[in-house]
């Protein structure tokens, strides 16, 4: 009993840590563009404290998705890269919205980096007229630490996927066997245990599609 | 995730769009130079940091982008044994030089695995033993341990598997400085000796491993239980090629000193053929392409394998009279050659769900001789051999906690699939076509100490 309380209050404390946070907005902006606002302070979160005083680059990747009635689905995004420079103690930050480069600049404290950070109003995807969009939409935050890219997904599959090749046959569509291969068994218990954990912070949010765009 | 679509964005004429006014500084990303003075590698406790540090390819003293300190983390990423890596970065002596930190994460060397699984069949079968059985169970149990071996090789042992085994094994990951995969494996059980019953369980059941081979093969739907001593050996070849996309030879072997033969389906659950020499093998050469999220935890991506399959299963098959006390004898001899595709595509539906869709498809030949027939016909002669199947199915992550200090994945998944195989001409065998269906739902539990799994599943495969 006293192991569950302790369990409850610890997973209460996380889920008031992250409702702390604050959710971003969606607003209207010029020229039909769906803008987030009011981003979350994140920057104390431990994972990306760490990486964002690596030295190397920290990447968030905002994605905004909806899933509105009267709409045909869309999907936005801005970037957000940060690099602490050691030796000057301060941080470089570049922000990317749907248009492309939106703003460079030089931060002197994590401090600055939090305001500079929920005063962004991102573009990230231009609204389409003529349709009436009304419900929520989903929005995103991925931090990227610099390890991560494309290049690494395409690459670290490739020994997983050629070993685990006979995986359709011995699921039943063509060897409706009881028996399974207790050596292929062994290889993907082997596969399964090695593989990389994704040391990769998200946070994701519903907020309310803005007043204003339906025609 | 739109990584690729946001990355595209970044790239895309620019065009400010802010209020604010963007400043002449250092934009973060860009190709940063680092001159590094010393490099550290931390939390290297089964690795020889100087190993790592090899495989980094960075040399103290030397300047590197972040782009190079990128690719030298890729190799150290791929090293066996290695789950992740980070890079930062510390002061050096004096501005403008810096000390690299290299952390890893290194896998358990011990790994385990228990798979668990109760099949309802729609008709009573007869897989091994002496009863027909409604519902069959099976249950395996697996411990093991790696080791590294030189740069890029890895050892590994394990004893248990469903029919109580030792596996020997090695991997290496950059054949003649390729990349290339080469995969080596053998087997040796001796059934009932490691074997795990469960409690409800009949004792009757204390057998061998039995297999189900498709009708190219054996086209009287027949379980083949191996003998007391079975080894089998397995060789995989991986080149990579661009992207995703990769060529995969690989080969296999099994001989066994003996065995049953039972036709799945009969009256007389007594009735079985005395099996001596059995040896089949698998030869196949596939290109695929495989981008999957995970290749155990699907949760996006798709796979497809397109390739050429050669197969052979040859045994001296002896049939006993048991009420005249007479026997005759056959040599079966099978060899099926042909071109399978198979693909699978995976859609997330948000952060815990997923579905997915697989099909699987062969079409070949088969030249046998010596098959026997539970009417004591023996058939031989050449058939074209066909057949496929197409799955859909469901997963859903009921807990999942991926952070530096755990790592554990429940997930439960359903599926449902239908089935079909025939051989032409059919031979007038009662199981030709065979047309079914196989509904499963099991829970699979993840973690750095291995897969633990159990699984229901209704098997039908047809017939009367």
């Amino acid at each position: 009993m006293r192991r569950l309380a302790v369990v409850l209050t610890l997973l209460l404390a996380a889920a008031t840590s992250r409702a702390d946070l604050g959710e971003p907005t969606l607003e209207l902006g010029q020229g039909d563009r769906l803008l987030v606002t009011n981003l979350p302070a994140i920057f104390d979160d431990k994972e990306i404290a760490e990486h964002l005083t690596s030295g190397l680059t920290t990447t968030l990747v905002l994605t905004v998705k909806t899933s509105l009635s009267g709409a045909t689905k869309l999907e936005g995004g801005a970037r957000i890269t940060i690099r602490f420079e050691l030796w000057d103690e301060v941080f470089n930050v570049t922000a990317f919205g749907s248009m492309g480069p939106l703003q460079s600049t030089v931060l002197e404290s994590k401090e600055q980096l939090t305001a500079w950070w929920r005063s962004l109003r991102l573009p990230v995807m231009a609204v389409p007229d003529g349709e009436g969009i009304r419900g929520r939409a989903e929005i995103t935050l991925d931090v990227l630490p610099f390890s991560r890219s494309e290049e690494l997904d395409t690459e670290r599959w490739f020994s997983e996927s050629v070993l685990r090749a006979e995986e359709g046959r011995r699921s039943g569509v063509s060897h409706p066997t009881e028996g399974k291969e207790s050596l292929a068994e062994v290889l993907d218990i082997l596969i399964a245990t090695s593989i990389r954990r994704r040391s990769l912070t998200s946070y994701s949010w519903t907020s309310p599609w803005p007043e204003g765009s339906t025609p | 995730m739109s990584w690729a679509t946001v990355s595209l964005l970044g790239l895309l004429a620019a065009t400010p769009v802010g209020a604010v006014e963007p400043t002449p500084a250092i934009a973060a990303g860009s190709s940063a130079s680092f001159f590094i003075e010393t490099i550290v590698v931390d939390e290297a406790t089964r690795f020889s940091p100087d190993l790592i540090l090899a495989e980094s390819r960075l040399v103290e003293g030397q300047e590197y982008s972040e782009r190079e300190l990128r690719d030298a983390l890729f190799r150290i990423v791929r090293l066996p044994l290695i789950l992740d890596a980070e890079f930062s970065l510390r002061r050096g002596t004096q501005r403008g030089r810096f000390q690299l930190v290299i952390q890893v994460d290194e896998a358990r060397r011990w790994f385990f695995g228990m798979e668990g699984s109760a099949t309802r069949w729609s008709r009573p079968v007869t897989l091994s033993g002496t009863s027909t059985e409604d519902v069959v169970q099976g249950f395996s149990m697996l411990a093991g341990r790696r080791f590294s071996v030189g740069r890029y090789g890895v050892f590994f042992a394990a004893a248990g598997g469903q029919d109580g085994s030792l596996n020997l094994g090695y991997s290496h990951n950059n054949l003649l400085g390729r990349r290339i995969l080469l995969q080596i494996s053998g087997a040796y059980s001796r059934c009932g000796q490691a074997q795990v019953s469960l409690p409800l369980g009949d004792e009757g059941d204390q057998a061998c491993r039995a297999e189900i081979f498709d009708l190219g093969l054996d086209p009287t739907l027949s379980a083949w239980e191996a003998g007391e001593g079975t080894a089998r050996a397995r060789l995989t070849l991986g080149v990579p090629l661009k992207g995703n996309q990769s060529i995969r030879f690989a080969g296999s072997f099994l001989d066994t000193e003996g065995g049953f033969r039972r036709a799945v389906y009969q009256e007389d659950p007594a009735q079985l053929d005395f099996l001596r020499d059995r040896t089949d093998w698998e030869l196949t050469a596939s290109w695929m392409l495989d981008s999957r999220d995970d290749p155990l935890f699907t949760s996006e991506g798709q796979r497809w394998e397109a390739g050429l399959q050669v197969r052979s299963l040859e045994a001296e098959v002896e049939r006993w009279d048991f009420e005249n006390f007479t026997s005759f004898k056959t040599d079966h001899a099978s060899l099926e050659v042909g071109a399978r595709l198979a693909g699978s595509k995976y859609w997330s539906l948000g952060r815990k769900d997923a579905i997915w869709g697989r099909l699987d498809a062969f079409l070949g030949r088969t030249d046998f001789s010596g098959v026997l027939t539970e009417d004591d016909r023996i058939l031989e002669g050449q058939a074209d051999v066909w057949r496929g199947g197409a799955a859909f199915g469901y997963g859903r992550f009921l807990h999942r906690v991926r952070t530096d200090e755990k790592w554990q994945e429940l997930r439960w998944e359903s599926e449902i699939e239908a089935l079909y195989s025939t051989t032409s001409p059919s031979f007038d065998l009662p199981e030709n076509p065979l047309a079914g269906f196989r509904v499963s739902s099991g829970l699979t539990w993840r973690s750095s100490w291995g897969v633990f799994g159990l699984e229901l599943i209704y098997q039908d495969l047809g017939g009367d």
